[in-house]
């Protein structure tokens, strides 16, 4: 008790530090997830942030028509190619009556439902989003008035982008797949029997095995998510297989996957209810 | 520094960096201006208020941002008290010492802070946080000057200083030696 008498900045500093250290554990035991005081916070920065988030929106949009950077230019370059080769799919797809009819009965046959007739669809701007940190967690302007709840689903136009780590009223913390620690489970769309796990590679990518030895996986092959794994619904483009290797020290194949989404320009997202 | 000033300027920082600076990221990564301010508070003021608000601001930056809570709070409590030791053989109106500090504070708030998330064992790698340190650490070297030229001036108020252009209170809590 002396010597914190005698060296008060020093005990404060101490016990700040050992005040803090505490917080990290308990959230680590929680895995985040806020509680009454941290969805009030939420909610507060919320309210402030959506008027900014618009506001640097507005004249990002405007001034990026006469600063184009190498980014947009990059961006510009991913699209084209994109086209290109949805233009290649959508004339080789081209299809005839008799085809049509022999995919509704597949349809029906593997009892195949859109994500849409099972949850309803919120779409959501991305109103908070730190690019100093190097993970991608963002902040959605939804919350638990929409109906979004911990563990939502996140996608956009390209495919799965992560689920709600916390919602507050009117906001919702969104963490991404690349960033999360929890697997994904996929099946490969070519064939959906073959099945695996996929998380983070830690480097803005996936990786993951196959649960099956013998599935003739390849590179190039689009994976959909499983029911596998809790989170996620079944059937959500995740990306495209970049390369799969085969490691004799154990009996599971090993595959890299570029995500379908697009997380570095992220601003608008769909939240499944 | 009063604390009904300094409160609004962290309060826009914090705004200004979660809304609008990812517009102006290079390569992905963009300035941690919250850090900065964190820094250059520490550096100017003999008061605590790049701690404080270094704690303060983190935690908030951690409920919107971060994985856990706590992490960024202590990464930035960690960088302010480094740069308020290492201030007392620094000439806090020159712009080289600032910069110096600015390194120092950037450095060991990155390995604070990646030390802490490793430790909870997140996926990312080694050499994932090593390339965008680059880029954040020259960023951040920007705002740190851009903000020392700004508030020096607000706490630089004795007739021996350099900056000194009369007129003015000397301030209370700085230390010319």
């Amino acid at each position: 008790m002396r010597w914190i008498r005698k060296h008060t900045g020093a005990s404060t500093i101490i016990a700040v530090f050992a005040a803090l250290l505490i917080l990290v554990l308990v959230s680590y035991q929680t895995f985040g997830e806020s509680n009454i005081l941290g969805r009030a916070a939420g909610r507060a920065l919320g309210v402030i942030q959506t008027p900014f988030a618009q506001a640097a929106r507005f004249l990002d949009e405007r001034f990026s028509v006469y600063t184009l950077s190498n980014e947009l230019v990059r961006e510009n370059e991913r699209l084209r190619v994109r086209v290109e080769a949805l233009e290649r799919e959508l004339s080789e797809a081209r299809l005839s009556g008799a085809d049509l009819t022999d995919l509704e009965k597949l349809s029906e046959a593997l009892n195949y439902a859109d994500i849409g007739d099972d949850y309803e669809l919120v779409t959501a701007d991305v109103i908070g989003l730190d690019r100093s940190s190097g993970f991608n967690i963002f902040t959605i302007n939804v919350g638990s008035e929409d109906g979004v709840s911990d563990d939502s689903v996140v996608i956009d136009g390209d495919g799965l982008i992560g689920r709600v780590m916390t919602a507050s009223e009117n906001t919702a913390k969104v963490i991404s797949i690349i960033d999360e620690t929890n697997k994904v489970g996929f099946q490969v769309f070519r064939n959906l029997e073959w099945l695996g796990m996929l998380q983070g590679d830690g480097a803005g990518g996936l990786t993951g095995y196959m649960l099956d030895e013998t599935a003739a996986v390849r590179e190039g092959d689009r994976l959909v998510t499983s029911a596998i794994g809790g989170f996620y619904p079944p059937g959500l483009m995740i990306g495209k297989v970049t390369s799969v290797e085969w490691n004799h020290d154990s009996p599971l194949k090993t595959v890299h996957v570029e995500p379908a989404a697009y997380f570095k320009s992220i601003r608008k997202v769909t939240v499944l209810l | 520094m009063k604390t009904r000033y300094a409160i609004p300027i962290f309060l826009a920082a914090f705004v200004v960096q979660s809304a609008a600076l990812r517009y102006i990221a290079i390569r992905d990564v963009s300035p941690n201006i919250l850090l900065c301010l964190v820094i250059v508070f520490a550096f100017l003021y003999d008061e605590p208020f790049g701690a404080c608000f270094g704690v303060i601001f983190g935690i908030l930056w951690d409920i919107e941002f971060g994985l856990y809570v706590g992490v960024s709070a202590v990464s930035q409590m960690a960088a302010a008290l480094a740069v308020m030791r290492i201030k007392r053989y620094l000439n806090h109106e020159l712009l080289l010492p600032a910069l110096a500090a600015g390194l120092a504070g950037t450095a060991l708030n990155n390995v604070v802070y990646w030390g802490l998330y490793k430790l909870t064992g997140i996926p990312h790698t080694l050499l994932y946080i090593l390339e965008m340190q680059p880029v954040l650490i020259a960023y951040n070297l920007l705002f740190v000057m851009l903000f020392h030229l700004i508030l020096r001036r607000s706490v630089i108020r004795h007739r021996k200083d350099r900056e000194y252009k009369g007129g003015f209170k000397e301030a209370k809590g700085f230390i010319v030696k």
